[in-house]
């Protein structure tokens, strides 16, 4: 595994969270999601900040909804995960069950 | 070799005439790419800072209620707003601003107007501060350029 296709945990509970959502996936129903499942408080701007870290690393890709009145005359930005975010996520897990199976070796040496 | 500098910045002087031109070139190019950065992050900062003053002020007079919201429908601090717009990519600033235009009606009606104020802000505050950490990083890139400039360049 590359250092470049490396994820921080934030990074890939969010691409968990995109999988989940699937096409209702945009910044609040991220930030909810993200609140409910792990009850973590991280601010809007720590969702967008890694969304955009991750889609400039080509692994998210966005597109821009309509303004609605209920968000002030705002658009959504609709965010969904790509082919090479999930070959990403899937490498971490593989990684972590690796070092994982590491775990008993290293209590038995000790 | 490093007892004669002289004869080599000679040798060099005789045959790359252009060269310190070059390099202060570069060396001009460099020192406009990090005086951006820093007036950029300067002005986020201020933004940042002139932001908070009205958050004092708030808690302080304890005002009851917003200026622009109605008890059905809570406008959003206007200052934070613009504190948003300003400090925040465009791309970004738009849809943030109405996650929490979407998000406020909802704290305000479980916590109460100050609550929801204070909330706004904090969301405000913590994602310019978020998105000023990206653009320090970059400045910091610049910084790390410019040390190995001075380091390699035959200056």
């Amino acid at each position: 595994m590359g250092r470049g296709t490396a994820l921080g945990p934030f990074q890939q509970q969010i691409l968990y969270v995109l999988l989940r959502l699937g096409e209702r996936a945009y910044g609040m129903s991220i930030w909810q999601e993200l609140e409910e499942r792990t009850g973590e408080a991280k601010t809007i701007g720590a969702v967008y900040s890694t969304l955009e870290r991750l889609e400039r690393r080509g692994y998210v890709s966005s597109r821009m909804g309509d303004p609605t009145p209920e968000r002030g005359g705002r658009a959504k930005r609709y965010y969904s995960i790509t082919g090479a975010g999930a070959m990403a996520l899937q490498e971490s897990e593989r990684m972590v069950a690796t070092l994982r199976m590491l775990l008993p070796r290293l209590g038995a040496e000790s | 070799m490093r007892g004669q500098p002289g004869e080599l910045e000679d040798r060099a002087r005789r045959e790359l005439p252009g060269l310190r031109w070059v390099i202060a070139g570069l060396i001009a190019v460099l020192v406009g790419l990090v005086a951006i950065k820093v007036v950029t992050v300067a002005t986020a900062v201020l933004a940042a800072v002139l932001g908070a003053v009205p958050v004092v002020v708030m808690a302080w007079a304890g005002r009851p209620e917003s200026v622009r919201g109605s008890k059905n429908r809570p406008s959003p601090p206007l200052s934070a707003e613009k504190l948003l717009l300003f400090a925040l990519p465009p791309r970004i600033s738009d849809p943030i601003i109405g996650d929490l235009a979407e998000r406020l009606p909802l704290i305000q009606e479980r916590h109460g107007d100050r609550f929801a104020r204070v909330w706004y802000w904090r969301q405000a505050l913590g994602s310019v501060s978020r998105f000023l950490g990206l653009r320090m990083t970059g400045a910091v890139s610049l910084a790390t350029l410019a040390r190995f400039a001075r380091r390699f360049l035959p200056l």
